[in-house]
């Protein structure tokens, strides 16, 4: 058992009165480790996204009042587009945090069940301790596909001195019953907020779910989010995410494949400007036997950026057969630009086939030359590079979605 | 009207690191940098509408010339290249492809993710624009593509693939020449694209450039077989040496080469290779 080591002091951000609960094992870890810091249980799964700069930061909840029910209108009128983006999906529409009814709204019920959260991961335990909206949703062959869409409303707080980040949190249980599923989660917020998001899903036996992420963070604004997902016999899962922008994204997707010939596949690619952080923290537990995982991760890194990569494959001592892949590459468009990779195995089994691999790099000059030699200028030849690079990574089946992957990190 | 391509005294050098510095034979290159010097002093005239013919050893730096006029970066070039009667040097290598010269490399590169048609389009919009030309219409563009893909024995199927990626030998060659032709250039050069080339695959490169062979346009080819040129008639042959032109003649030259090989020339011009200042 770790214990805390009494190095560093207890970090914790200004949290609104009334947004934890009055118990619960959840708000007791949260309470008890805080925000990463040295020398804490969780600093290791955060050596390369230190929070120490959020310690102290004054975090508001929106005020459900007039002024405020106006502006959740203003917001909705104003993103049409977004809202209308998968007509052929079902919809659940949050504005900060909070569910809205649209016509496309699917079915759902209150969740009150509470996911088990670890020391390492306290912005889930802090999600997990607060009162939030939970849901539950069940997909299947009658409603195969849900947008779950993210907006937030902008409002004077921001502007406050000391700052406040609106804090928007919300929780969401998914369970893929049966058939092929598609699950796409958009974040379309231009003002400054503080998203902490908590999802758990379900892929039930021979079903399949295909989960898809778009989300740009601007300067000044956080996004953590904690997936988990266990999946069933036979059944798959994938994840496929595309990040971007200036803000603070940490993006936490673990896989329990439990069953015999589960197979996950979890892709990403992201592209970071300014000061911009993302980091892509990935688990695949290897529980079963004949399972496979397959994990790619592409960034671009422009600027100061910095990207970061963890990806832990766990194979379990009667998971025999188990094939697991794990490949994280990174462009850097700046000497300031950085990427780090942190890969870690814990094999148990012996019939086990597990490769992992990184690089980082600049662009080609060598394919560079090759376009611009046949009239492409360099600025259209970087992009068709980065767009091919990031593409790799941006595959799914669901041609709605895809096309929406790789629109989001086109330039 | 000024020839096509004018080359005039061109050297080039390479900057490598040098962590022999004592056997360094540079004593003036202060910073430990070594310099090896690849071309030394080339001239060449080519005439719109000719075809001209470079062969050489190994290493002799037949890619290197090819890679400076495209626009290839890395060397300390000196002397003067006028494309037109237009200092080509001080473009950049899109510059030089808007003006209608062409490579088609002797290694090319492959390009996963970017699909082939894809890249075709985007040369040629982005030709057409710099002209201040309207850019073709997509479906005739594809139309047109392919149907020279089907003259020059290119599957199709190439097209719809990455660029290069995975490509034998000879289908990147192959692609090289359809790039070609469907761009049109006035100058184009060819490093070895017969190399790696099956013999139905030289006589279609061969037909397809004696389609494109007119009034105006103009050909370098770099070879090191004479069967090529057998096929399309070279106006000038010249023999790169060591970095300089050597011998120029006509097509006699090429076949003089094919019976004798390189020794009698290295004989003759061997000497200076010890006798070159940096
Ligand atoms: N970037 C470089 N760094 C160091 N040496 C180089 C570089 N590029 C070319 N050279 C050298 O310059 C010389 C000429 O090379 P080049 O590729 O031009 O020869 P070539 O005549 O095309 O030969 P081949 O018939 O084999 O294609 C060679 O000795 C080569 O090693
Ligand atoms: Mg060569």
């Amino acid at each position: 058992m770790l214990t805390e080591s009494a190095s560093s002091p207890l970090l914790l951000p200004d949290l609104p009165a009334g947004l934890l609960r009055d118990k619960g094992d959840a708000r007791d870890l949260f309470l008890q480790h805080g925000l990463p810091r040295r020398g804490s249980v969780a600093a290791e799964r955060w050596k390369y996204t230190p929070l120490n700069k959020m310690a102290g930061m004054r975090l508001h909840l929106p005020h459900e009042d007039k002024a405020w029910k106006e502006r959740v209108e203003r917001t909705i009128a104003s993103k049409q587009d977004e809202i209308a983006r998968f007509p052929d999906a079902a919809l659940l529409l949050f504005v900060d945090g909070k569910l809205q009814a649209h016509e496309r709204t699917l079915a759902t019920t209150p969740y009150a069940g509470l996911p088990r959260v670890t020391a390492s991961e306290p912005l889930a335990a802090l999600n997990v301790g607060s009162r939030c909206e939970a849901w539950r949703v069940v997909l299947n062959e009658d409603t195969p596909f849900l947008h779950v869409l993210f907006l937030a409303t902008s409002s004077e707080e921001e502007r406050l001195q000391p700052p406040s980040l609106p804090l928007l949190q919300t929780r969401l249980r998914i369970e893929a019953q049966s058939g092929s599923t598609s699950l796409c989660q958009t974040f379309c917020d231009s003002s400054a907020c503080w998203n902490n998001d908590v999802i758990e899903i379900e892929v039930a036996e021979e079903a399949r779910l295909e989960h898809v992420v778009l989300q740009e963070r601007g300067r000044g604004s956080c996004a953590f989010s904690h997936t988990t997902v266990r999946v069933a016999e036979k059944a798959s899962y994938a994840h496929i995410s595309a990040l971007k922008g200036e803000g603070l994204t940490r993006q936490e997707v673990s896989v329990a494949l439990e069953g015999e010939e589960a197979s996950c596949k979890l892709h990403g690619a992201y592209r970071i400007k300014g000061k911009g952080h993302i980091d892509n923290d990935t688990e695949i537990f290897h529980n079963r036997a004949r399972c496979v995982s397959d994990a790619l991760y592409k960034g671009v890194v422009e600027d100061a950026g910095r990207g970061v990569f963890h990806g832990k494959i766990f194979v379990a001592q009667d998971a025999q057969e188990t094939r697991g892949y794990q490949m994280s590459r990174a462009l850097l468009l700046s000497e300031r630009a950085h990427a780090y990779h942190k890969p870690e195995l814990e094999i148990y089994a012996d019939d086990v086939i597990c490769s992992h691999g990184s690089t980082v790099g600049a662009l080609d000059e060598e394919q560079l030359l090759y376009l611009r030699s046949r009239g492409v200028v360099r600025a259209r030849a970087e992009a068709i590079l980065l767009e091919a690079f990031v593409n790799e990574a941006l595959r799914c089946e669901r041609k709605e979605c895809a096309q929406a992957l790789q629109a989001h990190l086109a330039q | 009207m000024p020839p096509l391509l004018s080359v005039e005294s061109l050297t080039a050098r390479i900057n490598e690191e040098g962590t022999n510095q004592g056997e360094s034979s540079h004593g003036e290159s202060s910073q430990g940098k070594s310099s090896k010097e690849i071309l030394r002093g080339v001239s060449l005239e080519i005439p719109h509408g000719e075809v001209h013919a470079v062969m050489g050893p190994n290493g002799s730096g037949k890619s290197t010339l090819a890679s400076i006029l495209a626009g290839r970066e890395g060397f300390e070039v000196e002397g003067r290249v006028l494309f037109e009667g237009e200092d080509l040097l001080a473009l950049d290598p899109e510059e030089r492809a808007h003006k209608g010269l062409f490579l088609a490399f002797q290694y090319p590169v492959s390009l996963p993710g970017v699909q082939g048609m894809r890249f075709l389009s985007e040369a040629l919009d982005a030709q057409a624009r710099a002209r201040g030309e309207k850019e073709e219409d997509r479906i005739a563009q594809v139309k047109r593509v392919r149907a020279l893909s089907r003259e020059l024995g290119v599957e199709e199927s190439m097209l719809k693939r990455s660029v290069n990626d995975g490509f034998s030998g000879g289908e990147k060659k192959r692609n090289e020449m359809l790039q070609l032709a469907a761009l049109q250039p006035k100058l184009a050069i060819l490093d070895e694209t017969d190399s790696g080339l099956d013999i139905d695959a030289i006589r279609a490169v061969a037909e397809g450039l004696e389609r494109m062979r007119d009034k105006k346009r103009s050909f370098l080819v770099i070879t090191h077989y004479q069967r090529l040129l057998e096929h399309i008639e070279p106006d000038r042959v010249h023999v790169l040496l060591n970095g300089r032109i050597v011998r120029s003649g006509d097509k006699q030259l090429c076949a003089q080469l094919e019976a004798e090989g390189y020794a009698p020339l290295l004989k003759e011009h061997g000497g200076q290779e010890a006798a070159v200042q940096p």
